[in-house]
């Protein structure tokens, strides 16, 4: 059951979209939907309250389009399903992307340590050619988003969005591939965060690729798509 | 309420995850009631420096308190950052800078920034009558996220050169040059060959902390000036005086930086 703020939740409802919900709304809101939140995520609290702060942003932003009735749905429905809709996506990302097993694939920390001497010089050879990668690729990222912003165009963000998950995880083969791979953030996910739409982005970003592989190619040489070999 | 990145006294800074999230939905709701209404002010660079920020987060197993706690910000301003909704003016460069010494990472390695390329913050001089307020930019900042990552080779001295900047007071002007933030308990010299001479086995500053060092001339004589000047860097104050201009402000947290500001507090001719 909805427990009842100080207002009622009609009342309340109304309140908001007069930009003046009482100082319990959110908390009672919050509240309301956490049993809900956390059944669906499986129990991460992290995730949860992360859900309900996108919720509630979801909120603020429709009313700020003057998108909200207080007449069509009252608070509390309209986040409910607002908040399952995130769950859903929440839990596609992390099937897709589990961070968690990320984790073992930073190159620091998944060398062997049998000789500690040689442990110590390995991850400090592998944190320099870490380091050397990232520069790498900010230098020629840097540049395609120069010459995105002389051409009025987004295809460097466009390739970040598509491929940020690699790119966190400083695995660059994704500029050696011919085919994408199946775990990459879908288009229209990437549209969204850019503004544009579908086709836009699918243009942007293939464009991106071919022009970062092209200036990969131009400073560091050619590309064979096996990771350390992507270290300039 | 307007609210910057750091925490201050008028609000109460969230301290777990539940009261984040509604300290979260309050202040986007305050925020969309200010002139012009948008919550969203963020350009796609800052969404996508925000999206970097929270996976790079999550990736370390850390949550939005624990990383606002690790760069000293206001976890409800992260929040809002980590969503891309802030606008690039509104994200001080320290914030990116102590955002990459909190996730071990140095500025040349982070893909992006929030601000749009080649128009990143530069350091910004703001002087008024006795005293001079410094806001350092990207550049500047990228050898101080250096050293407090302590990434560069034992025998290499951290300094972080700072811009000169002028002290005005009762109509005359003090210049300050080769104003640098060092662990050598020296200042760096004008001409790098004979510094690295001078510089090599005097490491060990350690103990003392860092020192921050400025040469003072008084601009229209273009004579040494003899000042005393008060610094006050973050939360530490410091006051050095020198006939000659060499200002040395001792047994400094380098890792307390913000605010920067120097005031003039004797020079002959002014009380």
């Amino acid at each position: 059951m909805t427990p009842a703020p100080a207002l009622s939740w009609e009342e309340e409802s109304v309140a908001f979209a007069l930009h003046q919900e009482s100082e319990t709304c959110w908390r009672e809101l919050a509240r309301t939907l956490r049993p809900l939140v956390m059944a669906r995520l499986g129990g991460s609290r992290a995730d949860c309250e992360d859900v309900l702060s996108e919720t509630f942003l979801a909120l603020v932003e429709l009313r700020a389009r003057g998108g909200y009735d207080p007449d069509r749905a009252q608070l509390p429905t309209l986040a409910r399903s607002i908040a399952e809709r995130r769950c859903i996506d929440r839990l596609r990302q992390a099937y897709r992307h589990p961070l968690s097993s990320l984790d073992d694939l930073d190159s620091e920390r998944s060398l062997p340590s049998a000789d500690a001497s040689t442990g110590v010089e390995q991850r400090t050879i592998a944190a320099e050619a870490t380091r050397a990668r990232r520069e790498a690729f900010r230098l020629v990222f840097r540049e395609l988003q120069r010459s995105d912003r002389a051409h009025g165009s987004c295809r460097a963000l466009a390739v970040f969005f598509r491929y940020r998950y690699r790119i966190e995880e400083d695995d660059y083969t994704f500029l050696a591939e011919t085919r994408p791979g199946q775990d990459l953030p879908g288009w229209r996910e990437v549209a969204a965060r850019l503004g544009i739409s579908e086709e836009a982005a699918r243009q942007n970003g293939s464009r991106g690729l071919r022009a970062l592989r092209a200036l990969w190619r131009e400073r560091f040489g050619e590309l064979s798509g096996e990771r350390d070999a992507l270290r300039p | 309420m307007r609210f910057g990145p750091e925490p201050t006294d008028d609000r109460t800074v969230p301290r777990s995850l539940e009261e984040l999230t509604v300290a979260f939905a309050q202040a986007v709701s305050e925020r969309s009631r200010e002139p012009g209404g948008r919550v969203d002010r963020g350009l796609p660079e800052a969404r996508a420096f925000g999206t970097l920020i929270s996976d790079l987060r999550a990736r370390q197993g850390l949550d939005c308190l624990e990383l606002a706690q690790r760069a000293r910000l206001d976890p409800v301003w992260l929040m809002m950052l980590e969503k891309g909704l802030l606008a690039p003016e509104e994200i001080p460069a320290m914030v990116v800078a102590r955002l990459a010494v909190a996730l071990g990472r140095e500025l040349s390695e982070l893909p992006l920034t929030p601000y749009v390329v080649d128009a990143e913050p530069g350091d910004e001089v703001e002087s008024a009558e006795g005293e001079t307020r410094l806001r350092l930019g990207l550049s500047t900042l990228t050898p101080w996220v250096s050293a407090l990552l302590g990434t560069a080779p034992p025998a290499v001295p951290s300094v972080v050169w700072l811009p000169d900047f002028d002290l005005r007071a009762g109509g005359r002007r003090w210049h300050a040059r080769r104003v640098h933030l060092t662990d050598l308990p020296m200042p760096i010299p004008a001409s790098d060959e004979y510094s690295w001479q001078l510089l090599r086995g005097r490491r060990g500053a350690g103990q003392e902390g860092w020192s921050l060092f400025a040469s003072i001339i008084e601009s229209q004589a273009e004579r040494p000036g003899e000042v005393e000047v008060e610094l006050t860097m973050g939360t530490q104050r410091r006051i050095a005086a020198d006939p000659h201009g060499h200002l040395r402000f001792e047994r400094l947290d380098p890792t307390d930086l913000e605010p920067l500001r120097f005031a003039l507090l004797r020079a002959p001719g002014r009380r």
